[in-house]
């Protein structure tokens, strides 16, 4: 009897640490969030963020409570961050998109020109750790092309260079094995390097949290570190700020068109 | 729900509107008519619009010259993109108590942490008979009143009554207050209404206040009257307390006049007085278990109706269709819950909006309430949206009924593709709004739900894999162009050989001794001496004398010892080959040993 007692106690310990788990709290979420009750959902989404849980669906269905509750701010907030972890997830770029079209600040929303986004969309659409992998691949096939560089002489390499080199724009172009393979090379180490670029950016901005969104209905920018200082402009919230300096309770913050300020701290948060 | 009862006098009212726009949320304040005589009423009308959620009710200035009842509200809401848009209406009657232009000041809204106003407005107020009704005759009651039957001979007193004292649930109790005066009491401020407590009631202002002349006990009153409404919100028996009215009256100076009820001002200190009404009990009885109809949900009204319009019934597939659903009726209209549209296996419902209109025509409290939905068909065919049934009480009757509202017939037709794909989220009423983008739905919660942990590429053994391909590359390198030397230069060739040529011969010697041939071990051993520094010169074997052989030793600075060793071995093999019985197998073997000892220690002593 009392080894069944303990089995029972153990099973009911086990279902209730079931029913705490993050998933179970996730899915809880979520049924909240289909019955409409969007501050519950908040309120689950959150806690299985405290437990330390990061999957970009977790902040994509964050910013879904938070825009459905009508906190904007915070919604734009969830949604960069998951954009962080899932660039290339089309829910999450259309939601937000949404979400922006509808802020009070629409014409702080930095826009790139059409082809500059084209151009860089590889860098847009990965993430730091895509970018680390994407130029560490490629330090690696430009070694391994500074390898049949050097043995390009060799009856080996000679035949594996004829098998591989068929379609090679340089062979085309009429260059001979050596300018063919330093032509290779110089364009692997091209695409190397603006993918260690991003992948550096990427990294510095994480780990500075050098990116915000405003998340108060309206904040006041101020000239300097102080509410003595003259307001400059406002802001609004899920507007997204540069943040390029900070002082006990205050950070300075860099906008679009060259505007720049001090804001209270508590006013926004970092992505 | 307040009323707010100042005294004042009477004057006429105009029609103002303003706006002030703060941020989203913009109050309109208007009165009508423009002119109104003393004792008269006026309509004061508050918008507020804008995206809000949450307000209360408007703040008016002090309005010390008016008479002041809350005369109904008017809510919309509707939902566009997650934001909620509302349009609350406030009415207020405003009774002036004395003529002039009177200036109201601007009124206050709060939304949350912030508050927006109105411009003021103005009202002309001009001199008038407030047509004063002859009363109901010596000692008449109102049909059906209960309550405190003035039997009082003062000349100025108070008493209330209610219409009825035996109600269903959310049934309307009409609470009067009869001021009595007849006029040979002369007040220095105006009396000072303070309504009374209720609990368990809902309560509804009724305005305006009325007045007349009624003959008590040979006596000639003016009446002035104010009414409640009140709602029980659950069985039992209830009390409305005593309400109480302060007045201050001149002792010294009566005038003898009939006057206004609380239109009096005067100046000196008089006497002041708190003239009180009995409390009354109202019973309040449980709504007929039996009966009730399914789906019943606590309605209680009198005619109620229910209509159902949809502003299209012939469409696309992908088309919305706006239904509104009205239900109106005497009652508290605010206890009908919003109505569900059946199930429609083949349309996508959407709430759209909402607004409650009420009404106090004849002191009765009734209302009209609106919910709006948007429909959007997904396949063609021809459909039917039900009928929208609301059963309810009805207290006159005391039987449950049930309203019902008609069906109304859609033919759907086919449509592009594209059209059954629209995300369509409304606004409400006329100001429908179809936008092709409504955010994505949430994801379902994946396998596994990783925890925070450093990212790869901060590892060590990543980082230090880094460098093997570099590593692999320099090695090439440089194997590589030892290869092409070696090719290219027959010295270094010869030299990077030199030693294990000498290993191979002096392998052949150590055989060539085991078997016993002492002579050709010695020659072996010779010849893989003089080879080893004729590729180390890159000279030929047949050239290469001792003096020679000396020569590099000291141009590489062997050691003594080794040169030493050397010349014991050279003299060793020519003794060997030229002394005959000098050759020994273990001679040989010896002497094979310090060849290759001392090759060695050259060639460490070249790096």
């Amino acid at each position: 009897m009392v080894v069944l007692a303990v089995a029972l106690s153990a099973a009911r310990a086990g279902a209730q640490i079931d029913a705490d788990s993050p998933a179970a709290r996730f899915e809880r979420a979520n049924a909240a969030y289909e019955a409409g009750d969007y501050a519950a959902a908040i309120d689950d989404y959150t806690r299985v963020v405290e437990a330390g849980v990061v999957t970009p669906e977790l902040y994509y269905n964050l910013g879904n409570a938070y825009f459905k509750d009508g906190g904007l701010g915070r919604a734009v907030l969830w949604y960069e961050r998951a954009r962080r972890l899932s660039p290339r997830d089309p829910d999450v770029r259309d939601n937000l998109d949404l979400t922006r079209s509808l802020l009070r600040d629409k014409q702080l929303v930095a826009t790139e020109p059409r082809w500059r986004r084209a151009l860089f969309a590889w860098h847009r659409d990965t993430t730091a750790g895509e970018s680390v992998a994407a130029a560490s691949a490629l330090y690696v096939v430009l070694c391994l092309l500074g390898i049949l560089f050097v043995f390009r002489e060799s009856d080996a390499i000679s035949r594996l260079y004829a098998r591989l080199s068929i379609l090679s724009p340089g062979r085309l172009l009429g260059l001979d094995k050596a300018q063919d393979l330093g032509l290779a090379m110089g364009l692997v180490l091209l695409v190397c390097g603006a993918f260690a670029t991003s992948a550096v950016s990427k990294i510095r901005a994480e780990q500075a949290r050098s990116q915000g969104v405003v998340v108060a209905e309206e904040v006041s920018v101020f000239s300097g570190p102080s509410r003595d200082a003259s307001v400059q402009f406002k802001v609004h919230e899920g507007t997204l700020v540069s943040v390029r300096d900070a002082r006990p309770g205050w950070v300075r913050v860099d906008l679009p068109g060259d505007l720049s300020g001090w804001v209270d701290e508590t006013t926004l948060d970092r992505i | 729900m307040r009323v707010r009862l100042i005294r004042a006098a009477v004057l006429a009212a105009c029609v103002v509107a303003t706006t002030v726009r703060a941020d989203e949320v913009a109050v309109r304040a208007t009165v009508e008519p423009s002119t109104v005589e003393v004792g008269g009423q006026a309509v004061l009308t508050v918008v507020v619009e804008g995206k809000f959620r949450r307000g209360g009710s408007p703040e008016l200035p002090p309005l010390p010259d008016f008479d002041v009842f809350e005369s109904g509200t008017s809510q919309n809401f509707s939902f566009v993109n997650g934001q909620t848009q509302s349009s609350l209406t406030f009415h207020y009657v405003l009774s002036p108590r004395k003529e002039g232009a009177f200036r109201i000041e601007p009124i206050r809204y709060a939304v949350g942490d912030k508050v927006y106003t109105a411009n003021a407005v103005t009202l002309d107020v001009v001199a008038g008979g407030a047509g004063i009704a002859p009363g109901p005759g010596p000692g008449a009651q109102d049909p059906g009143q209960k309550g405190s039957t003035p039997s009082s001979d003062e000349s100025i007193f108070v008493a209330a009554s209610v219409d009825r004292d035996t109600v269903f649930v959310n049934q309307q109790v009409t609470w009067s207050l009869g001021y009595y005066t007849d006029g040979r009491v002369e007040l220095l401020r105006s009396p000072n209404y303070s309504p009374p407590e209720a609990e368990g009631f809902w309560v509804e202002d009724l305005p305006p206040q009325s007045k007349y002349y009624r003959t008590l006990h040979g006596r000639q009153y003016l009446v002035s009257e104010i009414k409640r409404g009140y709602f029980p919100t659950a069985p039992g028996t209830y009390r409305i307390g005593e309400a109480r009215v302060d007045i201050v009256i001149d002792n010294i100076n009566r005038r003898g006049v009939f006057d206004d009820f609380f239109s009096r001002r005067g100046g000196g200190f008089g006497e002041p007085r708190t003239l009180r009404t009995d409390p009354l009990e109202v019973v309040v009885l449980p709504l007929p278990s039996s009966g009730k109809p399914t789906g019943f949900n606590g309605a209680v009204a009198s005619d109620l109706v229910v209509s159902t319009v949809a502003d299209k019934q012939v469409v696309q597939v992908g088309e919305p269709i706006n239904v509104s659903v009205e239900i109106s009726g005497v009652g508290n209209m605010r206890t009908i819950a919003p109505p569900k549209l059946a199930d429609l296996p083949q349309f996508k419902t959407y709430e759209s909006g909402s607004s409650n209109d009420s009404f106090k025509k004849d002191y009765v409290v009734s209302g009209r309430r609106k919910f709006d939905f948007v429909v959007v068909p997904q396949v063609e065919g021809s459909f039917k949206i039900p009928a929208v049934r609301v059963p309810y009480f009805d207290p006159d009757l005391k039987l449950y009924q049930v309203a019902q509202s008609a069906e109304i017939p859609v033919e759907v037709k086919p449509g592009t593709p594209e059209d059954g794909r629209k995300v369509i989220y409304a606004g409400g009423g006329d100001d429908f709004e179809v936008i092709n983008r409504d955010i994505r739905f949430i994801h379902a919660v994946p396998a596994s739900l990783p925890i925070a942990s450093r990212p790869f590429y901060t590892s060590p053994l990543f980082i230090a894999l880094q460098a093997l391909p570099m590593l692999l590359l320099g090695a090439s390198a440089v194997v590589e162009r030892r290869r092409r030397r070696l090719r290219s230069d027959v010295g270094f060739a010869r030299a990077s050989r030199a030693r294990r040529e000498a290993e191979r011969k002096l392998s052949e010697a150590e055989h060539a001794f085991r078997d016993g041939n002492a002579s050709e071990g010695f020659g072996r051993v010779h010849a893989a001496v003089f080879g080893y520094f004729a590729d180390k010169m890159n000279a030929p074997v047949a050239g290469l004398t001792t003096d020679a052989l000396e020569a590099y030793l000291r141009e590489t600075h062997a050691s003594d010892e080794v040169a030493t060793s050397l010349k014991s071995v050279i003299d060793a093999c020519d003794a060997a080959r030229y002394a005959a019985g000098a050759a020994s197998a273990d001679n040989g073997r010896e002497t094979a040993a310090r060849a290759r000892d001392a090759l060695i220690a050259l060639e460490r002593g070249a790096r």
